[in-house]
This record gives C-alpha cells, sequence and structure tokens, in this order.
C-alpha cells in the first residue's frame, strides 16, 4: 500500500461520504431528489454547474489539445463566456416555466411548452445517445488519471469499476443534493492543483510562463496562434458560436437549471461563471509545458 | 433602462468579429500570445459586462419582490 493508494482511497470515501451525508435533514421526494427541491442558491448552483461543466474532458483535453493542436485550443475559453452571456436572459425563462409546471426534467420541458409528448420523447432519446459516448469519455479519463496516480496498481478498469459504483450509491440515495456537495471537493481539488501545477511547471522548466511560450513559438513558429488552413479564425468563430449556443442542451446541466431557487440566481452566475473560466488558462499552461519537455 | 442588456452584444464582437485581426502571437502581454491575451481580456471584460447589466436590469429588481 502506497501513499498514492492512501490517497486516492481516503478521498473516495470522503467523496462518498459527503454524497450520502447530503440527504441529510431532507425529506427526499421525487422534487427534492432530482432538482433539489428547487432551492439551491448562488453558490449551489455555481459549483454543480462548474462540477458539471470543467470535467475530465476539460482537464485532460485541454492541456492535451494544448499539447498537440495549439492555438485553436483557446476555443474553449471563448465559448464558455459566450456561453455564460447567453445564459443569462435564456435560463431565468427556462426556470421560470418549469417552476410553473413542476417540471423535472429536460424532456418535460420539450413535452410540455410544445405540446407533444413525442417531442419529449424524441429530447429524452437523442440525451440518452449523446450522453453515451460522452460518459465513455469521461469514465476513460478516470480510469486513466487514476491509473497513473496509484503507478498502475489500479488498472483502469478497476478504477472505472469503483468509481461507477460509488457515484451510483450517492445518486441513488441524495440524488442532486449528492452531486452538489461531491462537486465541492471537486472544484476545489481542480482549481488549487490546476493553479499549482500551471504555474509551477513552466516555472521549473523555463523560469516563467513568458520564456516558456517563446520557446515553443521558436521550436513551432505560428503553433500559438489559428493556422492558416483547418482550425482557422473562421473555424474559431464558427465553433465557438455553435458550441455557445448548445451548451445548455446537455440533460444533465439543463436539469440542474430548475434545482435553482429564484432567476437571479443565473443572472448572478453569469458574472462569476466567465471570471473561473480563466482556472482553464492554467491547465493550458500543462500542456504547452509538455510540448518541448516531453516531445512525440 | 431595459437597453442595457445590449451591451451583452459586445463579448460576441469582441471574441468573435476580433479573431481575424488578433491571431497572432506577438507582442507578448502578460506572458501570453497576443491572441490568448485577447481572448483572457475579453473574459475579463465580459465579467464586468455582466456585473453592469446585473446592476441596472429592471428584471433583477422584479424578481428580487416576486
Amino acid at each position: 500500500m502506497n501513499a498514492a493508494l492512501i490517497i486516492i482511497f481516503a478521498f473516495l470515501l470522503f467523496s462518498l461520504y459527503l454524497g450520502l451525508q447530503a440527504r441529510r435533514g431532507k425529506d427526499m421526494n421525487l422534487e427534492q431528489w432530482t432538482v433539489g427541491g428547487r432551492g439551491f442558491g448562488t453558490i449551489f448552483v455555481f459549483l454543480l454547474m462548474a462540477g458539471e461543466i470543467y470535467t475530465t474532458f476539460t482537464f485532460l483535453g485541454g492541456s492535451g489539445w494544448a499539447y498537440g493542436k495549439g492555438g485553436p485550443t483557446f476555443y474553449i475559453i471563448a465559448y464558455g463566456c459566450l456561453a455564460y452571456v447567453l445564459s443569462y436572459w435564456m435560463l431565468p425563462k427556462v426556470w421560470k416555466y418549469a417552476k410553473e409546471h413542476r417540471l423535472m426534467s429536460q424532456s418535460d420541458f420539450f413535452a410540455r411548452k410544445y405540446d407533444s409528448p413525442m417531442l419529449g420523447v424524441l429530447v429524452a432519446l437523442v440525451g440518452v445517445v449523446a450522453l453515451i459516448p460522452y460518459l465513455v469519455l469521461q469514465l476513460k479519463g478516470l480510469g486513466i488519471i487514476v491509473s497513473e496516480a496509484s503507478y498502475g496498481t489500479i488498472s483502469p478498469t478497476a478504477a472505472i469499476w469503483i468509481g461507477v459504483l460509488a457515484v451510483t450509491i450517492y445518486v441513488m440515495i441524495s440524488g442532486i443534493h449528492g452531486s452538489a456537495w461531491t462537486a465541492v471537493v471537486k472544484d476545489i481539488m481542480i482549481l488549487v492543483v490546476a493553479v499549482f501545477l500551471g504555474i509551477y511547471l513552466p516555472f521549473h522548466y523555463y523560469g516563467g510562463i513568458q520564456p516558456m511560450f517563446e520557446a515553443v513559438e521558436q521550436a513551432k513558429p505560428g503553433f500559438l496562434a489559428l493556422p492558416d488552413k483547418g482550425m482557422s479564425a473562421s473555424w474559431f468563430i464558427s465553433t465557438v458560436l455553435l458550441t455557445a449556443l448548445g451548451f445548455y442542451m446537455w440533460p444533465h446541466t439543463f436539469g440542474s437549471i430548475y434545482s435553482a431557487k429564484s432567476a437571479n440566481v443565473f443572472r448572478k452566475n453569469a458574472i462569476i461563471l466567465p471570471i473561473y473560466q480563466l482556472v482553464l488558462l492554467f491547465v493550458f499552461f500543462v500542456g504547452f509545458t509538455a510540448i518541448l519537455q516531453v516531445p512525440g | 433602462m431595459k437597453s442595457i442588456r445590449w451591451l451583452m452584444v459586445l463579448p460576441f464582437l469582441g471574441m468573435l468579429g476580433g479573431i481575424p485581426f488578433v491571431n497572432r502571437v506577438e507582442p507578448y502581454v502578460l506572458g501570453m500570445p497576443f491572441l490568448l491575451f485577447w481572448l483572457v481580456a475579453w473574459v475579463i471584460v465580459t465579467s464586468v459586462i455582466m456585473a453592469i447589466v446585473y446592476r441596472f436590469d429592471p428584471a433583477v429588481k422584479e424578481d428580487e419582490q416576486a
């Protein structure tokens, strides 16, 4: 049993504990379980959304893109920011409608709003189909992270099974309260680790962030901007626009809108979330540092 | 002052419309390549804009009273 294993299991147990204790003091019914009784304030909705939006992809993918693709990576910062601007007027409207009609899920919204149960079914199907590759991606990421962090003692498959079991247990028992509470630990840890590595690595290898970028630019001229072909400026604009528009279409993100206690929760979050995005910068710095240090 | 919401168009213009003009590595600003700096600057401006909109949007007060 090495130190890494102890840390991994300690965090597993801690998040399981948080997820389970989240139920305490609540009369669990369907509305409590799915949408937290529509009682989450600004901070809880922030944590829940940050927990859902900044995922394994963001952290593995963000640094991976920086390493492999360079400049085009910056689109991640842009689309999130614009999506939060849209959220300012879109989310309060969705939330009000959902509260009025006591909706629980994304498909409820479409079925009710357009008075078509079939549309509801279609939305649910599309949501599930979209979630499958998304979940596979996240779980693959989890497997890689845990197996690397445990120096290979936990295989990716075992890590995925353990992770899925833990999540299933606390979500079955505490519902959305469990997700929100575990997001607290995750958000704090990610913030600390990403900021630390994003500053430490460039300073350790290059003596600073600008020297790191200059070295990359010297080795690969133009890598830190958008190329003329492929992921060009027009790719950037169209992809950012498309992704910003579709940002809240994920069933879980859409559903977490319902958990807020007032419409102003979203308007306040539209101020905080763009800034929170900047944690991605440090994730990018890690990827850019790796280009010349871990070539290939 | 519902028209204050029009401010929210600015991030779109800055982040998307500006791209063809700022797609370059140099000069470095605050240690970042220029394209990255431009986007980061707009993220911060966006946050400020949203705070201004929040402050003056009459819908915020209506919902507070409701």
